[in-house]
């Protein structure tokens, strides 16, 4: 019997998929039958037609993402120092421990209006970023280097390993699945509470803004324009982080 | 003062048909009293926001079998009820109206206006005392997309300033984040409404009032400025014309009562948690600039008010100045 | 001369070693036989500095030159056979003598071919092989192995018998192994002490 595999869709198929769904969104719109609400397949795509022309969309979408990039680097580099730190010292583990909960278990969105007390809110985005996504690479960092086995240690004790070859032929391939996952997780997340961060504090070039002012001019359109914009600059972010991942991979490394 | 004229012919048209109709129902009514001019035919759901609008409302609040009010922190809240149908009649910011005409297809009608200008520019500080000193500055704000925006945009071009190169603007999501970031952070420039303005002078007496905007713009264009404004559903005018007309006759009574009682009003402003202290309720309402002008008197104000704004960004109004249908012209 | 002197060393309540006491010699092959659980493979290690003791002294050990092949092999499972057996070696050797060294080790166990085959593509007793092969070529001063045969079958058993026999003979090595098997015990020793008991004693010496 052979075993089902899930290969991904071949390149026609997914033109398919897309197609249905398009016109499932057709459908929606015309039973809707409210442009405020739903607007149409054409009109949305236009309305993004109209943008990938204007100057201020790359502006926009550059400021954006510079912003998720910053995110990014704060939040992993942060995240595997601390870890690492957490491995090797026991009081930093206990006050990290801490610390991480809180993080953890803040109601993100309403820390905002403070941030903007403290933070230009070209920054504030980065900074709510970094909220969301340190703790997340610190905890799989963590848990990655703590699941390396006690024996594996032992015996490069006796063999007298020197450090540099335990980093580099111990700890590095085994925890290196671990730091990547981290690494693919924190991308995907900070495009979603970057944006979602510019929409609440509006610097004055990014997406989110954007997507505020089409809300508020009903302009669903624009609205629409701007999501599907976002999604597929956020699709091809972490394909691309993914596949320099892969590249990254030395052998087969579990 | 005192109700126009128009309110007062229908209102005897009204008690006219609700005696005949009474009359005709006699078995089950013990006759005409004159509170029947009063009854609506089921209540009715209206969305206001947690300032002017709301206070010039307060007396309507005492009916709550006659009008489901709520309050709402910021516009868009109340524009999405009207998208959904949920309120019948609604208190919005006079662009987003014409701009809830252009996207509805006509599916709404202007009732009024319900404020007048009543914006300031308000500073925890000492630096500004014209539009011309907020070059370079941050300023923040609330009610993105609404008339203040536009308001303040026309203004800074006024004084010689681009609003997106001259001072920075960032758009808090309501008044209340605006309020309190300027009460808690020193040297904070913000632009807010009444009664917002005396609340926070009276809690934190570093902060002042800096500029007075629509006196600004009254000096500047020569005409009032018609900030807010009431929406009805279209589909609730056609339906319901004897109810619109009662609350039309109520509405205008509450706001006379909350412009010539505001110690009484503020009890109300209190008691329905708009405002938490009366006393401070009591110093705002005069600022509110609270009225109401029908539809057909302020329709050259508005049409003047939306061309200023449309000129300088279309989408101010969702595109196109609205046309004749979109003012209400009362029942024949 | 390796002396183990009055160790005690407790686990939980009880003594497991009680004032023990033992000497091994060296460049010979010693073997340590009893019953499993009774203690030998704590003695084995506590000779080799991995765990520690209340009192007593181990003496004639330079625990910073012993190799050890454990019960788990402890191969790196990323690392080919080649690569598991050089990361012992880095840290004293240039590159060209990690070369030498690997090579000869693989030669003499009969490991040539599986130099760059993964762990995982080997059988267990190939794979005990490899963990002896790293313990050889580090060159430690005492080689301890920690039941070293275990779950291999007699063929298997008879030829890394016969391929230790001959590495052990050449080198003239200090060897201490724990084994249940006398069988092979014998083959290999030229002392087997008898171990059993809780605290765990010296029953008897055979050789």
């Amino acid at each position: 019997m052979k075993p089902f595999i899930t290969a991904e869709p071949s390149k026609t198929k997914s033109a398919l998929i897309l197609i249905f769904w398009l016109l499932i969104w057709q459908i929606v719109y015309l039973a809707v039958a409210k442009d405020v609400i739903i607007p149409s397949p054409a009109n949305t795509f236009s309305a993004l037609g109209q943008l990938l022309l204007t100057q201020a969309f790359y502006r926009d979408v550059a400021a954006t993402m510079s912003r998720v990039l910053a995110g990014i680097v704060i939040s992993f580099g942060a995240g595997l120092l601390t870890a690492i730190g957490a491995y090797l010292i026991f009081l930093v583990r206990d006050i990290m421990g801490f610390m991480i909960n809180i993080l953890k278990s803040t109601p993100v969105m309403a820390v905002i209006i403070f941030a903007l007390l403290w933070l230009p809110s070209g920054n504030v985005p980065i900074f709510v970023c970094f909220l969301m996504c340190y703790p997340i690479v610190y905890t799989n960092v963590l848990a990655g280097l703590d699941s390396l086995s006690r024996d594996y240690i032992e015996m490069s004790r006796i063999y007298r390993i020197r450090r540099r070859d335990l980093i580099e032929s111990i700890y590095l391939p085994f925890v290196a699945p671990h730091i990547k996952s981290a690494l693919s997780l924190t991308t995907g997340l900070s495009w979603k509470t970057v944006v979602a961060a510019e929409v609440l504090s509006s610097p004055a070039f990014s997406m989110g803004y954007n997507l505020l002012n089409a809300k508020v001019y009903l302009d669903t359109e624009s609205l629409f324009a701007w999501i599907i914009a976002i999604v597929a600059l956020s699709m091809a972010f972490e394909k691309i982080v993914n596949l320099l991942l892969g590249i990254r991979r030395g052998g087969p490394a579990k | 003062m005192g109700e126009p004229s128009s309110i007062g012919a229908m209102k005897k048209k009204i008690c006219a048909i609700m005696l005949m109709l009474s009359l005709s129902l006699s078995p089950l009514l013990t006759g005409c009293t004159p509170d029947n001019q009063d009854q609506l035919s089921s209540p009715i759901s209206i969305g206001a926001l947690n300032g002017p609008t709301g206070i010039g409302m307060v007396q309507l609040m005492e009916s709550p079998e006659k009008y489901a009010i709520t309050t709402y922190q910021s516009p868009d809240e109340v524009v999405g009820k009207i998208i959904t149908g949920e309120v019948d009649i609604a208190a919005v910011p006079s662009n987003l109206a014409a701009v809830l005409y252009n996207k509805m297809d006509g599916g709404v009608v202007l009732l009024g206006v319900n404020t007048l200008g009543t914006l300031f520019i308000v500073e925890n500080g000492q630096s500004i005392s014209s539009p011309s000193d907020l070059s370079g500055k941050t300023l923040i704000a609330s009610g993105k997309g609404g008339s203040p925006e536009f308001i303040l945009n026309q203004l800074l071009l006024t004084a010689g300033l681009d609003p997106q190169k001259d001072l920075t603007i960032t758009w808090l999501l309501n008044h209340s984040d605006v309020a309190s970031t300027l009460m808690a952070k020193e040297g904070t420039i913000a632009m807010l409404p009444q009664p917002f303005t005396t609340i926070v002078t009276e809690k934190n007496p570093k902060v002042r009032v800096a500029v007075d905007l629509n006196a600004a713009w009254e000096k500047s264009l020569k005409m009032t400025l018609p900030m807010g404004v009431l929406i009805a559903q279209k589909s609730f005018i056609e339906e319901r014309p004897e109810d619109i007309a009662v609350f039309l006759a109520d509405y205008a009574a509450s706001v006379d009562f909350v412009r010539s009682d505001p110690k009484s009003a503020s009890a109300l402003v209190a008691k329905y948690g708009i405002i938490a202290d009366a006393a401070i309720a009591e110093k705002a309402i005069p600022g509110c600039n609270i009225v109401f002008i029908p539809a057909k008197d302020s329709k050259s104000d508005l049409i003047n008010f939306y061309g200023i704004i449309s000129a300088m960004d279309p989408k101010s109004v969702g595109g196109t100045i609205p046309d004749e249908a979109f003012y209400y012209s009362g029942t024949e | 001369m390796i002396e183990v002197s009055h160790i005690y060393k407790r686990f939980n309540k009880d003594y497991l070693f009680e004032d023990f006491s033992l000497i091994f010699k060296e460049n010979q092959v010693t073997s340590l036989i009893g019953p499993s659980g009774c203690g030998k493979t704590t003695l084995l290690r506590m000779m080799a500095g991995l765990e520690s003791y209340e009192s007593g002294s181990i003496s004639g050990i330079d625990q910073s030159k012993v190799s050890f092949v454990f019960q788990e092999d402890r191969l790196l499972p990323w690392l080919s056979v080649y690569q598991n057996i050089a990361l012992v070696l880095k840290a004293k050797c240039t590159p060209a003598e990690v070369g030498e060294k690997v090579s000869a080790v693989l030669a003499l166990l009969d490991l040539s071919a599986a130099s760059d085959m993964m762990p995982f593509e080997l059988s267990g007793g190939m794979q005990r092989r490899v963990a002896i092969g790293r313990a050889l070529a580090y060159d430690g001063s005492v080689i301890f192995l920690d039941e070293p045969f275990k779950g291999m079958d007699d063929k298997l058993k008879g030829e890394v018998l016969e391929e230790l026999a001959t590495a052990w003979n050449k080198t003239g090595k200090t060897v201490i192994l724990v084994t249940h098997d006398l069988v092979d015990a014998r083959r290999l020793s030229d002392t087997i002490y008898e171990l059993g008991g809780r605290p765990l004693a010296q029953i008897g010496v055979l050789d």
